[in-house]
């Protein structure tokens, strides 16, 4: 089914009247998308950005490179924000500079790649990088999985100085290294911590989340449906009907606002090579955001279907 | 949950970019399949007839397939999805230099009968002749089936066929160690990506290994 913002909008209308269990949106109106600032610059980004594990990674095939343009376009038309790619992800990146380079390197985007090798090799892979992506300067570079941390961050750490990058980051996924991530958000705090953060994984919010907010990082929530496994999981399920009160009508809009509620968050970046799941993404970051008690409410109907 | 992963998490592409990585092979390769198809019907009926191939000339051009296959399939088409495909090309680059060298020696000749020669002519009809439906049994198109010389599964399944066929010596065991691992890390590949074609291969795999410790004598 096609969600269109109309739709969800009038959803959001709906849920304005409604008592208590929602906040507006930080620093927007109903009629924008929700947007998040980066403590390190206090420039915003929109809080929907989009990931590229896996599904960007289609190889020179010309018909799902042309999907994945479309994909870009349509993210692009819906007010860009993170675009993230890593040189782990296979040809993803080359399949972003490829959409990039045909759409002409429209406004709205906020290009975020990673650093994934030994830090003697990092700063030849961080040039193969930009090529692949065809820009000069990323506005977030990041340690992947912590591999060779320090080392990697003295690199990103001089290249921000020279003005050749915006912000620095460190990443993990699948919920592992957290004890070293709080190690490195305590000792050197970058700009950026990219995490996995969704509905049923929710350790990060004991410890880490907290820190960032302390400490004034921005955190990216990767993995935001499992993988897939939490929209096909809950698809038979009826979507219950206080669901409303927050403007959603689909599970990946549930599950996407549940994240983006959190208020350390600053960002998820869900991947897909659909327009439509795509838009419908995009389409979470409009409307009232959940308050603690409707996010209780939210994970606590998850957790129990 | 978060701290574990899944198999899945390690395989870095759909099953959908997987599966036209044949299409766009066989777009390029066209039209090699229906000669590759012939040949290998006449193969077939050649061993059905009590024939008995040379490995002068089988030799290179299981050799040929080997390094196709590996090549342009694993090294540049997989290689474009899966970083670690190129590194793997080099195992069918070395079962294709053996080959080569199967052909300038003679050895071992293709002569089993009895078990072992009726397993080892099935799948070789299996691997030339049905591994190319596996597609359109999946509901897909014909432009994803995967054909021998072309496809690395159907050529690594050939292989063990013929090996079954071969007689038994040092050189029968060193020629089936890359067909073998090839096959079991497909078929952990596409079991992982869900696809019943996983369970096929292992079935081939298992089939081939059978074959070729089937009773039998060698023709003299």
């Amino acid at each position: 089914m096609r969600v269109t913002r109309r739709a969800v909008l009038a959803g959001a209308g709906a849920a304005l009247v409604a008592p208590g269990l929602v906040a507006p949106a930080l620093g927007t109106s109903a009629a924008e998308p929700l947007s998040r600032p980066v403590p390190a610059s206090g420039e915003r980004v929109p809080a929907v950005g989009i990931g590229s594990w896996i599904t960007f990674n289609v190889g020179d095939d010309p018909l799902l490179r042309a999907e994945c343009r479309a994909v870009m376009a349509a993210f692009f038309e819906e007010g860009g924000g993170i675009v993230d790619s890593s040189p782990m992800y296979g040809s993803s990146q080359a399949v972003i500079g490829d959409a990039l380079a045909t759409l002409g390197h429209p406004q709205g985007l906020f290009s975020a790649d990673k650093v994934w090798t030994d830090a003697a090799d990092g700063p030849a892979q961080i040039a193969e990088t930009a090529r692949r992506w065809g820009v000069g300067r990323f506005d977030l570079l990041q340690v992947h999985n912590l591999i060779d941390w320090e080392a990697n961050l003295d690199t990103l750490a001089a290249m921000k100085e020279a003005g050749r990058l915006r912000h620095t980051g460190v990443t993990t996924s699948h919920g592992r290294r957290h004890e070293a991530l709080e190690e490195v958000m305590r000792r050197r705090p970058p700009d950026f911590v990219q995490l996995t953060y969704n509905i049923v994984d929710r350790e990060v919010e004991r410890r880490l989340l907290p820190l960032a907010q302390e400490r004034g990082i921005a955190v990216i929530c990767n993995r935001p449906f499992q993988r897939g496994r939490l929209p096909d999981r809950l698809a038979g399920e009826p979507m219950p009907g206080w669901a409303q009160e927050i403007g959603v009508s689909t599970w990946p809009q549930f599950l996407l606002k549940f994240i983006l509620s959190h208020p350390a968050v600053t960002a998820a970046i869900p991947a897909t090579r659909r327009v439509d799941h795509l838009r419908e993404n995009k389409s979470a970051a409009f409307g009232p955001v959940p308050d603690a008690a409707m996010r209780a409410r939210m994970a606590a109907h998850v957790r129990d279907l | 949950m978060a701290g574990s992963w899944a198999l899945e998490d390690l395989l870095p592409f759909e099953p959908q970019v997987y599966w036209r990585l044949f299409a766009l092979e066989n777009e390029s390769a066209w039209p090699a399949q229906p000669l590759l198809l012939a040949a290998g019907a006449a193969l077939v009926l050649c061993l059905l007839s009590g024939r008995r191939p040379s490995a002068r000339w089988l030799g290179p051009v299981l050799g040929a397939a080997w390094l196709w296959a590996g090549w342009q399939f694993v090294a540049l088409r997989y290689g474009s999805v899966n970083w670690g495909a190129p590194t793997l090309a080099w195992g069918f680059h070395a079962e294709a230099a053996l080959l080569a060298a199967l052909g300038l020696t003679g050895r071992p000749g293709f002569g089993a009968r009895g078990w072992r020669a009726r397993a080892g002519v099935g799948l070789l009809a299996v691997a030339l002749l049905g591994w190319p439906l596996l597609a359109p049994l999946d509901g897909r198109p014909w432009r994803e089936a995967e054909v021998f010389a072309l496809a690395p599964d159907p050529t690594a399944l050939a292989t063990l066929a013929l090996l079954a066929l071969g007689r038994r010596s040092p050189w029968t065991a060193l020629l089936g160690v890359a067909p073998l691992l090839w096959l079991a890390l497909s078929a952990l590949t596409l079991v992982t990506m869900g696809a019943w074609q996983g369970w096929a291969v292992l079935a081939a795999l298992l089939a081939g290994l059978a074959a070729c410790a089937a009773p039998g004598r060698d023709h003299e």
